[in-house]
């Protein structure tokens, strides 16, 4: 455990800590503690994994004992998490700073140190074969004293098979398409246009608890990373419970920080309604129970005493991995509708395809409104995804041949479920209208177009389940358009 | 919280874009005809049944109480419809996103008129026309909208609300999912709005409360953190208001 200058504490690389280091050894003991306060208990396990979202019928711990806090309380304190929004970021940075907070609070209790932080999950790097694997710590029965592990009983995996096999080897089934850093590429923070990709971080919105456009690092590898552990991790209202989750999200959180250091445009939003004075501001408890309520703007800096972190590593990954170092910039000007599928689109188990007739009318006039020298680009919507059920994820590929529907030459993008249940409910700030995601396409179609496999009249759309065992019926996508900026 | 909306709504302002140009502007409109045309001393919903208003155009009492109907849904509703206007456009093609537009206003106003010739039809029963003329029925009016405020039944339609649809490309199924999309965006609408435009149109004079109604309407459908105990406690305190003075 690396110690704390000046007050700012470090977070670390989980996979570069010793096997049992201090820091996971008292994570441990800290979570069982948690672990026995009960939900009222602004500082217990299940308290803070109900901040995120909490349903009682989906509570995994719940018992005939248990008191809940008032209404009142609970519209107030719980599910407030924030997602397809630009606040996404900011909001879960808030999370896991009291969280950490709190968990060292137990920590100094039971008399461990005061510099404890907590470690993020790089399953991106690239240059650690172990990086996807779930370390031995959160799978083992018990700590080295013999006394039982609370960090490894959480419920995991995809499928049966996968659940087994990960609880074995760490290996849950997560592969390069869920923890993809393409995320880093997008220069705007943020983008509040139909048809166009929502940014970095998220469109703009007020207080969004689920459902809306995507942003980019909210899609990969935030969702996919979810989907793909699954289990707990797989929904809103269980994903708090598993400490995995709380490393995985201090990662996204520090993806944040390395997205920034990019360079001079990679930049925060500087709109008013984002940060204070009249931004949404959200409301949590600190570790002596105190109500504490912050806007955006007052978690840009982690270093300051409301925050009081840094990262090991914010070092970019795209730079020293030597790719591509293109500029996805989406442009200031309205995208307009060139095609859509003309049928509601139910995804199952096995490859879906479905077709996007393209009107040759808004194509001619999508090319009259674009700027002389101005580039085109081409992106696809899947619009109101709605479903029950446990999330899973979709490959998208465009035009892709019969023979070969998963060649990577015709690979769009990765859709994960993630909160896609949250976002169908009738009771969802949204009446139920799903998630939608949208894909910049305009890679694959220069591919196609160099291989004379594009069709300026139709676009056919394939989606293909990352597990093939899935249970129960597929979410159906409202529509699949495509648009032109 | 005053001084947090008024920020929020001024970058709002600075943000505005043609569809709320063209939704803010009929409803001024709207909101200056009414000025013009209303009885500033009698409730709005009493002087339109008795013709004390002077219509624009009708000639007969049903057709001036369906103008000021029209009048007012047009003037309180449209700045609410800025993001369903903005949904309906932007996922149509170009050509044809007035056709798009018109078909959701629509069904949208369909739903309204219809709602209004039920609440017309219903307010010239004799006895009801009598009821309404009491100001006690004015202050229990905006009782029950403060209860209707909290109910989750207008919280659920509240969700509605703010629905989003994927809608059919083109063809005459484009121009019904539009259609189709106004009449249940209209009809969520009718929940959340319509008991408060009665009890406050029927409580008091003039069309001054009505205009603090819209606006407390749009922040509350703009800013979905604003409390729904707040217009319900500002609805009660009327209430209480008007008890005490008759």
């Amino acid at each position: 455990m690396k110690p704390a200058v000046n007050g700012v504490r470090v977070r670390e690389d989980v996979w570069k800590l010793a096997t049992w280091d201090d820091t996971l050894l008292w994570y441990a003991r800290a979570v069982a503690r948690m672990r026995q306060l009960p939900i009222r208990n602004s500082a217990s396990w299940r308290y803070q994994a109900a901040i995120h979202a909490y349903l009682r019928n989906q509570d995994p711990l719940a018992a005939a004992t248990d008191s809940l806090p008032s209404l009142s309380h609970r519209r107030r304190f719980w599910n407030q998490c924030q997602h397809g929004s630009w606040y996404f970021l900011p909001w879960h940075r808030l999370y896991l700073g009291f969280f950490e907070q709190i968990v060292r609070s137990h920590v100094v209790a039971l008399g461990g140190p005061d510099h404890w932080a907590l470690p993020y999950w790089n399953y991106s790097d690239e240059g650690n074969p172990q990086a996807k694997l779930v370390r031995r710590e959160f799978r083992d029965a018990s700590l080295p004293d013999g006394s039982p592990n609370s960090l490894a009983d959480a419920k995991r995996g995809q499928t049966p098979s996968l659940s087994q096999q990960g609880r074995q080897t760490g290996d849950f089934g997560i592969d390069s398409s869920d923890t993809d850093l393409g995320c880093l590429l997008t220069v705007p923070f943020r983008t509040g246009r139909f048809g166009v990709p929502s940014g970095f971080g998220g469109p703009r919105t007020g207080f969004q608890h689920s459902g809306g456009v995507i942003g980019d690092l909210e899609r990969v590898p935030h969702g996919s990373i979810h989907v793909a552990v699954s289990g707990w991790m797989g929904a809103f209202e269980t994903a708090g419970l598993d400490p995995l989750f709380w490393l995985h999200h201090a990662n996204i959180d520090r993806l944040w920080e390395v997205w920034l250091g990019r360079g001079s445009q990679f930049q925060n939003p500087t709109d008013p309604s984002w940060g204070a004075p009249s931004g949404t501001d959200f409301d949590f408890h600190d570790a002596t129970g105190a109500i504490a309520t912050h806007t955006a703007d007052e978690v840009i800096d982690t270093t300051t005493p409301l925050l009081s972190y840094r990262y090991e590593d914010i070092s970019d990954p795209l730079a020293t991995a030597g790719l591509a170092e293109e500029e996805i910039i989406m442009g200031t000007g309205p995208a307009t509708l060139v095609g859509a599928s003309e049928e509601t689109v139910r995804l199952s188990s096995s490859p879906t395809t479905a077709n996007v007739q393209i009107d040759p009318t808004a194509i001619t006039e999508n090319l009259a409104a674009l700027a002389e020298g101005e580039p085109q680009r081409i992106y696809l919507n899947m619009e109101n995804i709605v479903g029950a059920g446990k999330a899973s994820s979709y490959k998208v590929f465009v035009n892709a041949p019969a023979d070969d529907p998963e060649g990577a030459s015709h690979y769009a993008g990765l859709l994960p479920m993630f909160g896609l249940a949250e976002a169908s409910r009738r009771d969802d700030p949204h009446g139920g209208s799903g998630l939608t995601y949208v894909l910049d396409i305009t890679d694959a179609v220069n591919r196609l177009k160099q291989r004379n496999e594009w069709n300026e009249e139709n676009l056919k759309v394939t989606f293909v389940p990352k597990q093939r065992e899935q249970d129960g019926e597929g979410p159906q996508v409202g529509r699949i358009s495509l648009y032109y900026r | 919280m005053a001084v947090r909306l008024a920020l929020a709504f001024s970058a709002n302002i600075r943000s505005i874009d043609r569809v709320t140009l063209w939704t803010t502007l009929p409803s001024g409109v709207a909101w200056a005809c009414l000025l013009a045309v209303s009885n500033h001393h009698d409730n709005p919903l009493r002087a339109s049944l008795s013709g004390g208003d002077t219509p624009l155009f009708a000639t007969d009492l049903f057709a001036a109480a369906a103008e000021h109907w029209f009048l007012m849904v047009a003037a309180m509703m449209l700045p609410l419809l800025v993001v369903p206007i903005r949904q309906v456009a932007f996922r149509s093609y170009r050509w044809r996103r007035g056709r798009a537009i018109a078909g959701f206003l629509a069904g949208y106003g369909a739903a309204w008129m219809f709602a209004g010739a039920g609440i017309m039809g219903f307010l010239l029963i004799p006895d009801v026309a009598a009821l309404i003329a009491v100001p006690a029925t004015g202050s229990m009016a905006l009782l029950a909208a403060a209860g209707w405020q909290l109910s989750p039944w207008r919280a659920a339609a509240m969700r509605k609300c703010h629905r989003s649809v994927a809608l059919t490309p083109r063809g005459a199924a484009a121009d019904l999912d539009c259609m189709r999309f106004g009449i249940s965006h209209g009809a969520a609408c009718i929940t959340v709005c319509l008991p408060l435009m009665l009890a406050v149109m029927s409580a008091l004079p003039g069309i001054a409360p009505a205009m603090i109604l819209a606006l407390l309407l749009y922040f509350e459908r703009a800013y979905q953190r604003i409390h729904q105990a707040v217009p319900a406690i500002a609805l009660a305190c009327v209430s209480a208001v008007i008890a005490l003075s008759s």
